[in-house]
């Protein structure tokens, strides 16, 4: 690795397969080693630019790793000032490193967001659209509906929960006034895949919402450590 | 590793990957971390995009995707 050039960072693998490949800028990717983990990454003579194309090849090279070992991914635009320092930050991280490769050895992210519909029942549905609610009536339906709201999400996750490994529900982005928005993760055993995509279309129908699962995704969402 | 995708359509994947790749994955903090730069401006504009998509299939009742994300323009 030529000296005085960046490092970019890929992910964190258990051991480097034996053909690695190119990376973002047609970089060739390369292994920096640490005593219990490895480092995978390109060499640059400045950091990537950040664009929709480069983090679909930041995926890529991380997709590729995933086949044949386990990966922690990294968050795009992480880089070292070079080898040495990423083999230090592999030594001081060691251990939170190699536990997270235990945590998702054998397992994939997959996405699940939805739109569900909250049902309606309150008394304002009752009264009808021209009848104007007092304050205390609108509070009530306000609170009702968030109850339904949060039910309808219970009912999708908690069955989607009882088959990963580990699960979590990510703030819905752009929710605000929809309260029937709902976004997950899950860490899923590979053997379960198909078994959490057959129940994902099951609940889909059965609540009847818009519900849409993506993935296998390397397990972002699933390596946060505390600088996060 | 399960090779199939079980979904991606383009924008509902888009939206992933820019929340996974930009918000989850392995940071790596202090000194030897070298910004790349304007990634959240990328991560702004991304998201904007894919906002937008889900803002012209909602007001004006057509599908450009098949699954529309869950974005909305003042979220922003």
């Amino acid at each position: 690795m030529t000296p005085g050039r960046l490092i970019y960072v890929y992910g964190i693998v258990d051991e480097a397969p034996a053909d690695l490949g190119l990376g973002l800028e047609g970089a060739p990717l390369e292994a920096v080693a640490g005593p219990r983990a490895v480092a995978i990454v390109s060499a640059h003579e400045r950091a990537p630019e950040a664009d929709e194309e480069a983090l679909w090849q930041h995926e890529a090279v991380v997709e590729r790793l995933m086949e044949d070992v386990v990966v922690l991914p990294m968050r795009f635009g992480a880089t070292a000032a070079g080898p040495r320092q990423m083999e230090a930050l592999l030594r001081s991280r060691e251990e939170e490193f190699v536990g997270l490769l235990e945590v998702v050895r054998g397992a994939v992210e997959l996405s699940v967001r939805a739109e569900l519909p909250v049902t309606d029942a309150s008394p304002a549905a009752a009264r009808g659209a021209d009848a104007e609610p007092s304050g205390t009536e609108y509070m009530r339906d306000r609170g009702q509906a968030l109850h339904a709201a949060e039910r309808a999400k219970e009912r999708l996750h908690g069955p989607l929960k009882d088959l990963a490994r580990r699960s979590l529900v990510l703030e819905a982005v752009g929710a605000r006034g929809r309260s029937g928005a709902f976004r997950g993760a899950y860490l899923v055993d590979v053997g379960r895949v198909d078994a959490f995509a057959a129940r994902v279309d099951g609940l889909a129908r059965e609540l009847e919402g818009d519900v849409s699962c993506t993935g296998p995704w390397p397990p972002y969402s699933f390596v946060a450590a505390a600088e996060r | 590793m399960n090779e199939r995708p079980i979904r991606r359509t383009h924008d509902v994947s888009l939206l992933d990957l820019v929340d996974r790749l930009l918000d989850g994955g392995v940071v790596i903090g202090g000194d030897i971390t070298l910004a790349v730069a304007d990634v959240d401006l990328v991560y702004v504009g991304l998201r904007a995009l894919v906002a937008s998509v889900e803002t012209i299939e909602r007001e004006l009742g057509v599908a450009l995707s098949a699954s529309g994300p869950v974005l909305e323009r003042d979220a922003l």
